[in-house]
């Protein structure tokens, strides 16, 4: 796969995913398995690309009065040192970001962890959704990350909605949804 | 009676296998005979390593701080004190020792017995009646020097480790100028004459064990008390 | 020492569902754990520290044959008795000849990881001998008959009321006695035991080679009272505690306290270079000092080129506190001494990576152990070795190697990907329980479910 992704993007002077732990892989993990691929050097989490490369924070303010909590994904936070740049974005839209003390511990999902060991898996997306502040979003730079916390807050009732950045960034730019 | 030395060269021959070799010489043979195969077994795995050299003293900006820091250099016996007592110790000082034999007539006052451990000097034993460490409601010490860095009490083993260990409450003497910055300054001055154990105490016993409740006095000195020699200023 | 860690899943599942108190006690005392470390190390730089403890235990481990010799050759010189020990049996008979020679009929042990690697307590008992814990979390434990939860604090799992009842049944405390009552009962019994014991029994967290110094940190004192009350002490020390020099020793007394528990220091340390008694001519401390040098598997790990580093490991918990995955359920769902982060990367080079699967997958690989860890050992990257070897031997299941081969081949064929990716916001619950692993995402889980149009939709449209 990774052959695979190296070869399709080559001529990309960028290449940028709206996902932490794939911009990691890119970054980190493709060099161990590929023979220097040029891909690793510029390859970028979405943010991280905007506020970093691009020099970009004002996208529109469409985000007005939306309280939300950022989950910070493992990958963008510890591989990646993505930490500020989805902040300075959301709150540039204005959104407020609710602080949320347990925001960088890790949500359960890792990938097949997932299926591997659901129940404890289960029980750190617990663990997240317990110490929640009282929002109506969540938003994270991970797809996985997302899918696990929804999945299993809709499980247990629990009505909050699970956004992807990009797609928060896009209602920031395009107005709320 | 005395064992039989363990050699410490690497044994020659494996042995004689005799019927009649003692079981402790059997023993003692299959001891060397681990110690080769495992030796080799390491010089094995570091063949073809990269061997790592040692970094050297840790700098001295990276001498983990606390309530130690620039303060601790200008008054070791100050952050000494902060240290020992934010760990649950108390702490005395005295600008000299007819200061100190005062306070000890007084503090003696509250025990029935003590035992006292050989090197402390004659004029700072309580007027206890002396009794097994076993039995004794107060043990006295001096340390060989102590910390600030860590709030650390240096005790010797040469001066008998029972009475620095049972009875509940625990006195120790130390002198002023014994009191080093460092934990690494204080164990390096014990370097040249090392005692069977030289044991550090900073502070009473205590555990949290129990359901993550703090108990102080579990097997250890409950109270420790670490009265200062020759130090400025009266703070207890 | 029996390994169960196969069984990690349905421990896991019986401890979260089962026992929901256990993972409220872990996580209780674990975040104390990780607040207090923070702030001991608030004011450090912790980047120097763990660079040079790096350096350190690295230089120990690629010089560790010279270390090992010298240490042993000044322990010789003041009169200590050295043993070189390859595997559980080796320190069995050892401890079978004191027991025998010295009629030993009781032994106060110090808590010592590595004596429970040995299965050291049944040997004893069998020899006839009684068994004092004297930590006062080991203790509890004994008294439960339950092995040890935590590297640092083996009853981190118990709480106050636990511990009410079994000293109740065994020492005869009140129903409601207050955790003062309770350590007083074990702190006159357990003293009993120290002035009795004819044997004590410790571990040792260094080893200094160029004094031959065992040292030993603790709070309670227990430690500091089985090394110096009873006639004999047997020091168990893996090889790979080495330190090179006794300027070394301050530094990793304070790093391993401050990563442990947040301390300075710990209350005791015990600093021992030889016998006491008129041995080592003092008034009172041990007539025998016998040290047993343990391999059990640590040569194996050292000859390793990917996994050597995880021998750096000082014991100090603080990886197992900040794990999220440790925390759901305490040391026992992974059925090996060592549980948490460190187990799953050691544990596979001491006993062998089949016992021990699937530990270096029962992680989310988040990365958090590695930033607390005072000597850099890059355990992500050690559970990622660990899980290659697995899938290269073949130690993967059949099915996870099927789902993943479809997950490849649709991944690289761009088309059917994107059919993939729009079906499964389609997906009912009833096809997704029956497909092999992804089943086991209903477990607790809705699936994903489709909420407009796909983002390849989007750009096929022409987003704007």
């Amino acid at each position: 796969m990774a052959a695979h992704t190296a070869e399709v993007f080559a001529d990309a002077e960028y290449v940028v995913l709206p996902s932490g732990s794939c911009a990691a892989m890119l970054r980190h993990a493709y060099p161990r398995l590929l023979e220097s691929p040029a891909i690793a050097e510029h390859s970028y989490e979405l943010g991280e690309f905007l506020v970093d490369v691009l020099e970009v924070t004002e996208l529109g303010r469409g985000l007005e009065g939306r309280r939300l909590a950022y989950h910070h994904g493992c990958h963008a936070l510890r591989e990646l040192g993505v930490e500020e740049q989805p902040r300075r974005l959301l709150e540039a839209a204005g959104a407020t970001v609710v602080p949320w003390e347990m925001d960088q511990e890790c949500c359960g999902f890792g990938g097949l962890f997932s299926v591997k060991a659901p129940e404890v898996s289960v029980a750190m997306a617990d663990r997240k959704l317990d110490t929640l502040p009282d929002v109506q979003t969540v938003v994270s730079a991970d797809g996985g990350c997302l899918l696990h916390m929804d999945g299993r807050a809709r499980r247990r009732g629990k009505r909050v909605r699970f956004q992807s950045l990009a797609s928060a960034l896009w209602e920031a730019r395009n107005g709320g949804a | 009676m005395k064992r039989p030395e363990q050699t410490v060269r690497p044994s020659v021959n494996s042995g004689t296998r005799a019927s009649n070799e003692p079981k402790h010489e059997r023993e003692q043979r299959m001891s060397r005979n681990a110690r080769e195969r495992i030796l080799n077994r390491v010089r094995d795995a570091n063949r073809d390593r990269e061997p790592v050299s040692h970094p050297g003293p840790l700098p001295e900006a990276a001498e983990p701080p606390g309530p130690f820091g620039e303060a601790g250099r200008a008054d070791p016996v100050g952050s000494f004190e902060n240290c020992f007592r934010a760990a649950g110790g108390e702490v005395v000082r005295f600008a000299n020792e007819e200061a100190a034999c005062r306070w000890l007539e007084e503090f003696a006052g509250g025990f029935e017995s003590a035992s006292v451990c050989t090197g402390v000097p004659n004029a700072l034993h309580p007027a206890l009646p002396g009794v097994p460490p076993s039995e004794a409601a107060l043990g006295v010490s001096l340390a060989v020097g102590a910390a600030a860095q860590t709030g650390s009490l240096l005790l010797s083993s040469k001066e008998g480790r029972r009475s620095q260990l049972l009875p509940p409450v625990h006195l120790v003497w130390v002198q002023a100028e014994d009191v080093r910055t460092t934990l690494g300054e204080a164990l390096q001055a014990c370097r040249k004459d090392l005692p069977a154990t030289l044991a550090l105490h900073s502070g009473p016993s205590k555990s949290a064990d129990i359901g993550q409740i703090l108990v102080t006095g579990v097997h250890g000195p409950g109270r420790i008390i670490a009265a200062i020699l020759g130090a400025d200023g009266v703070r207890s | 020492m029996e390994v169960h860690s196969r069984d990690y899943r349905a421990r896991a599942r019986r401890i979260i569902t089962e026992t929901p108190e256990v993972r409220e006690a872990v996580n209780n005392a674990t975040r104390t754990f990780v607040d207090h470390r923070r702030e001991a190390f608030a004011h450090c730089d912790e980047n120097a520290l763990s660079g040079w403890s790096e350096g350190v235990k690295s230089h120990a481990l690629t010089h560790l044959a010279d270390y090992l010799e010298e240490a042993e050759a000044r322990l010789v010189e003041r009169g200590a008795h050295v043993h070189w020990a390859e595997a559980a049996s080796d320190v069995h008979q050892i401890f079978e000849r004191i027991v025998r020679e010295h009629g030993v009929r009781r032994v106060v042990k110090a808590k010592s990881m590595l004596s429970e690697e040995l299965g050291l307590n049944p040997f004893l008992e069998s020899c006839g001998a009684e068994v004092f814990e004297t930590d006062l979390g080991e203790y509890i434990i004994q008294l439960l008959g339950e092995p040890p939860s935590h590297i640092v604090g083996p009853s981190i799992h118990k709480s106050l009321d636990d511990t009410r009842v079994i000293f109740h049944e065994r020492l005869g405390t009140p129903r409601d006695a207050s955790p003062e009552t309770l350590a007083e009962a074990a702190r006159g019994l357990l003293r009993e035991a120290f002035l009795t014991a004819e044997l004590g029994v410790s571990g040792g967290n260094f080893l200094v080679a160029e004094t031959g110094s065992i040292a030993l940190i603790e709070n309670e004192g227990n430690i500091r009272l089985s090394t110096s009350v009873p006639r004999i002490h047997v020091a168990l020390i893996g090889i790979e505690k080495v330190l090179p020099k006794w300027a070394d020793l301050s530094t990793f007394l304070q790093v391993t306290a401050k990563s442990a528990t947040g301390q300075p220091v710990g209350c005791f340390v015990s600093i021992i270079q030889g016998p006491g008694g008129s041995a080592g001519g003092e008034p009172d401390g041990p007539e025998e000092l016998h040290v047993v040098l343990v391999d059990n598997g640590r040569t194996r790990v050292l000859a390793d080129p990917e996994v050597w580093e995880a021998l750096r490991c000082v014991r100090c918990g603080a990886c197992l506190n900040i794990c999220p995955v440790y925390r759901q359920t305490g040391g026992h769902a992974y059925g090996y001494v060592y549980s948490g982060p460190i187990g799953a990367v050691l544990g596979p080079g001491l006993v062998g990576l089949e016992e021990m699967l699937p530990l270096p997958f029962a992680s989310s690989a988040c990365g958090a152990c590695a930033e607390v860890c005072p000597v850099r050992i890059p355990i992500p990257d050690l559970l990622h070795v660990w899980r290659q070897r697995a899938v290269e031997r073949g130690l993967t299941s059949d099915v996870e190697r099927s789902v993943l081969g479809l997950l490849t081949a649709a991944a690289t064929r761009s088309r059917v990907f994107g059919w993939a990716v729009k079906m499964a916001g389609f997906l009912p619950e009833w096809i997704v329980r029956r497909l092999p692993l992804l089943q086991e995402w209903s477990i607790g889980r809705e699936t994903p479910r489709a909420d407009g149009p796909t983002f390849r939709e989007l750009w096929d449209e022409g987003i704007e």
